[in-house]
């Protein structure tokens, strides 16, 4: 089982890296929720046995801040593996991006952290 | 605390626009240990962690890059070895301490860390100092370092680029130092500052100078000072006029006698911007104007927060959307697409922020700007419009006009203001045949004129130092050797794009 799940991966790479036509759909926070903190990490994620068996991807890089776009993407390559294994295997490629933090302003040497004059 | 330092996994990286792909060692993001409250004490731990990598870098004699929003299209903030993501760091610290002698406004300065968006940074002056920024770009997604870094400009026509309003640099320059850098000629900081977070204070206009147009390659810039005013509105309008013999006066010389600006009446503008469809001059061109207030006026409209476009984009930001919507931009779609978004509008008026916004478009677009000083513009139009004639290529010409830097290899430091002749287009090998005849012929027909660091510009050291002249280029390296002090810390802090300038 798992050198077929291994293959296919495999094939599944090699149809990302040939195919150039994708579809691509993309949801992002609204305003400056959406700015983006990191660059783009993507995974190829697999639904099985129409769809009762999902991977879920790992966000293990924004440290606590939400996300601030996810782009689901497929290919033609991604097509035909769900249309020959009658929907058994659906990959699609899932990338987010990070949200920015919002912290709260902070002072830089303010009138009152001036070093008292001690007599 | 020391800041989270995250190693992704990519082995490879692409800039905004996807317009090249660069191997590379290691990404990683840097954070603030605690990110959710600007403080000196995490401040001054992350400049730690930040000369950690540049330690690393050295150690593993790999070459070491910070990297803003990647919005270049340049390969300016490319690096086959480590590639620092700074977003994430976005300390704000607003009114810090002014040396004596500072004969400005202490509560129109504000320090910020080098990861804040522009449109961060308008949110913030805007909503909660009741201040603005004099000037930005269109479009306000690039970090406030990675702006400054290329010689970010908008088109305000009484001030400079974005570097212009910078008072202050915190540079990490190596593992063991890192310097605070302002002019000698205005002193800004309290000395007191600098000290609190461990940097050397240096004065001196020379370096500072030198050191705002980076091109990334003064070490990292970790801090920023930035001089912002108190908040004011723009008032547009946009009108498609004809190209007449006033009109080119006023593109060539801001010559506004012979014509009729929109919304006039009497005002000078403060923001101005022409965009020129080559392939459809008959129906004129699209003149933006703003005019500042320092309040909203009255029964002026917001801008529309659902249009695709702000009043306040150029030709990138509707070449963006353009390419957003159809992949396959051609003459007869760029048009038809250009009819219905980029239309005319009176009376809209909205605060810095709110006119130009941060873009969400992905498109594969093409960005290249020329400087030209004023006198030289309508020769540069008509030859880019000529060389379309010959060669018609899917895009739009825009300018737009800045007053001369100071900064050392500022493109923007023709005196006395330089005019930017955007030209802007899907990225395809056509736009750029385009853009290399028009540079060619401006070349042979010995027009003065340099080109944005941070678009495409295919330049090499001949060109740089024909376009800058020995002098400016000496002081930039000089200044470069005086802060980077050994060969191994140049040699980080080098890349490609470096190298082929001849500046590395
Ligand atoms: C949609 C769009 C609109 C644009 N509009 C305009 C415009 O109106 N006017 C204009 O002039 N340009 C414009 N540009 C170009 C853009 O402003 C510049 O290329 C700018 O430098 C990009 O900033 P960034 O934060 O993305 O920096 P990056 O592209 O990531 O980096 C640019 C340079 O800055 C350096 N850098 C980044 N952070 C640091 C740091 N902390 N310390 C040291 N060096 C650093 C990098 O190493 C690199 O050399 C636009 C680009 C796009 C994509």
């Amino acid at each position: 089982m798992q050198s077929q799940t291994g293959s296919w991966r495999l094939a599944a790479v090699l149809c990302l890296t040939l195919s150039s036509a994708c579809a691509h759909y993309r949801v992002q926070a609204p305003g400056h929720a959406g700015a983006p903190a990191t660059e783009p990490e993507k995974e190829v994620l697999w639904s099985l046995a129409w769809g009762l068996v999902q991977e879920k991807p790992t966000v293990d890089n924004c440290q606590g801040q939400a996300l601030a776009e996810v782009t689901q993407s497929t290919n033609l390559g991604f097509a035909l593996i769900s249309v020959v294994t009658l929907g058994i295997a659906m990959p699609q490629q899932v990338e987010w991006r990070c949200a920015k933090a919002q912290p709260s302003p902070g002072e830089l040497g303010s009138l009152t952290e001036a070093p008292q004059e001690v007599r | 605390m020391p800041p989270i330092i995250h190693k992704s996994d990519l082995k490879q990286w692409q800039n905004w626009h996807q317009t090249y792909t660069q191997k590379l060692e290691l990404l990683v993001d840097v954070w603030n240990a605690n990110a959710s409250q600007s403080t000196t004490e995490g401040y001054a731990d992350t400049t730690r962690g930040l000369q950690g990598l540049i330690a690393q870098a050295l150690r593993e004699g790999l070459e070491l890059r910070a990297l803003g929003a990647g919005w270049s299209f340049s390969t300016a903030p490319a690096t086959s070895g480590i590639l620092v993501n700074t977003k994430p760091l976005n300390y704000l610290f607003p009114a810090p301490r002014t040396h004596p002698s500072y004969a400005g406004s202490r509560e129109n300065l504000l320090f910020v860390q080098c990861g804040n968006s522009v449109a961060e940074l308008n949110h913030f002056l805007e909503e909660k100092m009741g201040k603005a920024l004099p000037t930005s770009g269109a479009s306000n997604g690039q970090t406030i370092a990675g702006a400054i870094a290329t010689g970010t400009h908008g088109s305000s026509l009484d001030f400079g680029a974005m570097q212009d309003f910078v008072a202050g640099l915190h540079l990490i320059v190596s593992p063991e130092r890192h310097v605070w850098l302002e002019r000698a000629s205005s002193p800004t900081i309290h000395d007191d500052i600098p000290q609190k977070l461990g940097a050397e204070l240096i004065r001196d206009d020379r370096l500072f100078n030198a050191a705002l147009v980076s091109l990334g390659s003064f070490g990292i810039v970790h801090g920023v000072l930035l001089v912002a005013e108190d908040r004011y509105y723009l008032q547009a309008y946009r009108q498609r006029m004809p190209l007449t013999d006033g009109l080119w006066r006023a593109m060539d010389q801001l010559d506004f006698s012979g014509v009729a600006l929109p919304g006039s009446a009497g005002q000078k503008p403060y923001h101005l911007q022409f965009v020129i469809n080559p392939n459809d001059l008959a129906g004129g061109v699209y003149v933006t104007v703003m005019y500042k207030h320092a309040q909203r006026p009255p029964d002026s409209r917001p801008p529309s927060p659902s249009s695709k476009l702000t009043p306040g984009d150029s030709a990138l930001e509707i070449v963006g959307v353009l390419t957003d919507v159809a992949s396959d931009l051609t003459i007869p779609v760029l048009g038809k697409l250009l009819d219905r978004f980029y239309g005319e509008f009176s009376d809209i008026s909205g605060t810095p922020g709110q006119m130009f916004t941060d873009t969400t478009t992905r498109g594969k677009s093409f960005g290249s700007a020329v400087g030209v000083p004023l006198g030289q513009v309508r020769k540069t139009v008509e030859t880019a419009l000529a060389i379309n004639r010959e060669y018609a290529f899917p895009g739009l010409l825009a300018l737009r006009y800045v007053m001369s830097s100071k900064a050392t290899l500022a493109f923007t430091h023709h005196d006395p203001m330089t005019c930017v002749l955007d030209i802007d287009g899907a990225s395809s090998a056509r736009t750029k045949t385009f853009c290399q005849k028009v540079w060619q012929q401006l070349s042979a027909q010995q027009v003065p004129h340099t080109l944005h660091w941070g678009k495409i510009n295919n330049l090499d050291g001949a060109r740089v130092r024909s376009m800058y002249g020995p002098e400016r280029i000496e002081a930039w390296l000089k200044a470069r050797q005086a802060l980077l002090t050994s060969p191994a810390l140049r040699a980080t802090f080098s890349n490609d794009y470096l190298r082929a300038l001849g500046l590395a």
